[in-house]
């Protein structure tokens, strides 16, 4: 067992690391709150020629042949920086067609992905807002050399940027995943206001022609697919969770040397230091669960139980770490001015994202009672 | 990054369960490994855990990566938390926690030749168990503060005072003292650690203290004019602090093995879940009960990487001020949790000991929900973890 970054592991982080500070600016980060699109297409494009988009897509289709554990590297990077953009969305989106897609669909997805020329969105939550089969209510009916999709489709992360959807919807007897043009007629997006000022949107599908060479996989075998990208998009969450807690705990440390009362820095009052040392046993713990699911998921070992371990883990941890946070902060850290708050809110959509400590605590009692 | 245990590992481990399944009476009931608490309660466990301390030794396991030229094995650090894990899941009693994972490191990192050669080889062959001397009835968390000195006179070192919570005492053989020996200095310059062999030493008395939950693990230990050569002074004068720093060092990675009993205890209790019914329903198939043992399951998870994280930083020769107080703290608070939740989901069951009838999971787990009080404060309070934490892990600033 060992714990050591590798050296490509470790340059692919400081090489972020220093483009986060200085792109993804706390000033940046703030105004794209308030942007339409959300993020800046120079800063895309620069990350796309840093080969991030393709980073784990083979090299025959203009990726970076890396593994999984390095995309979490780099996201946690992400996380720490409260990186706006369909980054992941995308990611998400093209990794699925790198497992399920046939050979015309990868060399025609993958590679535009890679250079920055293609943004995806993953429609699958809807209304009913639950993660199963039983959830997707969005029909696809099959018509000549297409499928017409109607449904509601609702936090469609970075519907307004996406080129492309991935759909699931139910077909004859199961579920069937579909990229569906963003420009198809029949698609209205109406964008939500959020805790996290993300682009979340509704996806309104009516009489949605898809070619059928755009199914991704198998007809009626899609929930796998599903399947798999919620666990890729539950780690994916924890791993952007780890690098935010870090940065708020070392934020939070900072403050309280800095901070003065009663004559003295309040971090050498006790309560507060435990409350550092409480966070900092949180983030460690968080790290830990989320390298080891990471791991596992980039050696192709099964780890269903540990990635829905490490999604419960660090959706109520960083919770506590967050409330702790704002607790030593007093009235400052609660201010917009103030940059806690990102984290704050951000915390609570990645908490959400994929699954929640509920939904996986019951996929963690099945793998053990079943 | 490597998170998955090598080819060697995994075959080590699976070493160490033949082992045990080999060595130990499948009725045997278990034995907890770090605090000889059952021993106390039964003479036959004792004698048991002493038995399987010869077989350990035999084996080459007992401080089996130290150096061959005191009876090592040199083998990597990992295996050595393998071992603990392993005896500690199957609850097998015999590897003295003081001897291989406090006293013996200790030794071997701030000792002296002689030391080592005097001190390390009996703990490898298995002959002694360690016990330890800090705290005193008005030096707790406040240890700095201990009365217990010694003073030297002539050619020997007298001391006289009194320890408590001394774990194992009254059936250990090397006693790990701290007593003040100058009192004119700041405290943290004023400690010197002595090495008694307890059973022979005139002038020490002792009384075995009943805790809640009935046994008897700690000691209260009187010295009386007692009388030692200055060859019993180890660390040197003074360095006494210095001592403590590296005993609770590496004890510290090695609460992480507790999670492992409580990781054999979750399994029962997931087990009994499924055999047992409550209206009309196995209890495996209570929600909340399912979202309470996934709880747990993730907590132990969670921990255990941590501890591997400490464990392998160890082997680095890497320091863990953070860590290692963290994982204590992680490992005693989950633990605790576990059992918590054990005994909610028993409800009335989890009431009764072994000697009721109707007793789920052999009445174990009245004893492990009182335990767990002990365990919080044993080797340092929640408190004072926090405090550690902040400070030498942390860096915020000093009160």
């Amino acid at each position: 067992m060992d714990f050591q970054f590798t050296e490509e592991q470790d340059m692919l982080r400081n090489f972020a690391r220093s483009f986060m500070e200085d792109k993804i600016t706390k000033e940046y980060v703030n105004e794209m709150e308030k942007d339409e699109l959300g993020f800046s297409e120079d800063v895309w494009k620069e990350m796309a020629e840093m080969g991030w988009m393709g980073l784990v897509f083979p090299e025959e289709y203009s990726g970076q042949g890396m593994g999984f554990f390095e995309l979490a590297v780099l996201l946690e990077e992400m996380g720490r920086a409260c990186c706006p953009g369909p980054f992941f969305s995308t990611v998400l989106c093209g990794m699925s067609i790198m497992d399920a897609g046939s050979e015309d669909q990868k060399k025609e997805y993958l590679p535009k992905i890679g250079d920055g020329n293609l943004k995806m969105a993953l429609a699958l939550l809807e209304p009913a807002g639950t993660l199963s089969p039983e959830g997707i209510g969005a029909q696809a009916t099959s018509e000549g050399d297409d499928f017409v999709l109607n449904g509601t489709k609702l936090f469609v992360s970075d519907a307004n940027a996406a080129d492309y959807f991935l759909v699931a919807a139910k077909t004859g007897s199961g579920i069937t995943m579909f990229l569906v043009d963003a420009k198809s007629a029949g698609i209205s997006t109406t964008m939500l206001r959020t805790i996290a000022s993300d682009k979340q949107a509704e996806v309104i599908l009516d009489n949605v022609k898809v070619p059928k060479t755009n199914v991704l996989g198998e007809v009626d075998k899609g929930w796998d697919v599903a399947q798999k990208i919620i666990q890729r998009g539950a780690i994916g969450k924890c791993a952007e969770i780890i690098g935010g807690a870090q940065f708020v705990l070392e934020m939070t440390i900072a403050y309280s040397k800095e901070r003065v009362q009663f004559g003295k820095p309040i971090g050498s009052f006790q309560a507060v230091q435990h409350h550092g040392a409480n966070m900092a046993t949180d983030v460690d713990g968080s790290k830990f669960i989320t390298y080891e699911a990471a791991w596992l998921m980039g050696e192709g070992e099964p780890c269903a139980k540990e990635i829905s371990m490490a999604k419960t883990w660090c959706s109520d941890a960083y919770q506590r770490i967050l409330t702790t946070a704002h607790q030593v902060h007093g009235a400052i850290g609660f201010t917009m001015d103030h940059d806690l708050q990102l984290y704050f809110r951000r915390g609570k959509a990645a908490e959400l994202a994929f699954g929640d400590a509920d939904y996986h605590r019951e996929l963690i009692a099945e793998a053990m009672v079943i | 990054m490597n998170l998955k245990f090598s080819a060697d590992e995994e075959s080590f481990r699976q070493e160490v369960r033949d082992f045990i399944k080999k060595e130990v009476p499948s009725d045997f009931r278990g034995a907890d490994t770090d605090c000889q608490y059952e021993e106390e309660a039964r003479d036959d466990i004792h004698k048991f855990a002493a038995e399987m301390r010869k077989k350990l030794a035999a084996k080459g396991w007992l401080g089996m990566t130290w150096p061959k030229e005191y009876g090592g094995q040199e083998a990597p650090f990992m295996y050595d938390f393998i071992l603990a894990e392993e005896l500690n899941y199957n609850k097998v009693p015999g590897r003295d926690l003081y001897g291989c994972s406090i006293v013996g490191p200790t030794i071997l990192r701030i000792g002296t030749e002689e030391d080592k050669k005097k001190y390390i080889p009996e703990i490898t062959k298995g002959e002694v168990t360690w016990s330890e001397g800090m705290s005193e009835p008005e030096a707790g968390s406040d240890l700095m503060s201990m009365k217990s000195k010694a003073e030297l006179k002539g050619e020997e070192w007298v001391i006289n005072g009194e320890k408590i919570w001394s774990s194992g005492a009254h059936v250990a053989d090397r006693y790990l003292l701290f007593v003040k020996t100058n009192p004119e200095v700041p405290p943290h310059k004023g400690i010197s650690c002595f090495i008694l062999n307890i059973k022979d030493t005139p002038g020490v008395t002792m009384q075995p203290i009943q805790h809640m939950d009935g046994l008897f693990a700690f000691n209260s230990v009187w010295m009386e004019d007692v009388k030692v050569s200055k060859d019993t002074l180890f660390g040197g004068e003074g360095n006494g602090f210095k001592v403590i720093l590296e005993t609770l060092n590496f004890e510290r990675p090695f609460s992480g093995s507790v999670m492992t009993y409580a990781t054999g205890v979750l399994n029962q209790l997931t087990e009994y879940c499924k055999q047992t019914k409550r209206n009309g329903k196995p209890l495996a198939e209570d929600q909340v009960i399912r979202q309470k043992l996934a709880d747990c399951a993730t907590r132990l998870e969670v921990g255990r990487m941590m501890a591997y994280n400490v464990v392998w930083m160890q082997s680095q020769g890497l320091p863990t001020p953070k860590e290692s107080n963290m994982i204590k703290l992680y490992g005693i608070e989950s633990t605790k949790k576990v059992y918590d939740t054990a005994m909610q989901i028993l409800g009335p069951y989890g009431q009764l000991d072994e000697e009721s009838k109707c007793a789920p999971l052999r009445g174990e787990v009245k004893y492990l929900y009182m335990r767990a009080i002990g365990l919080m404060s044993a080797g340092g309070t929640p408190e004072i973890m926090r405090n550690t934490i902040a400070g030498a892990g942390l860096r915020m600033p000093r009160g």
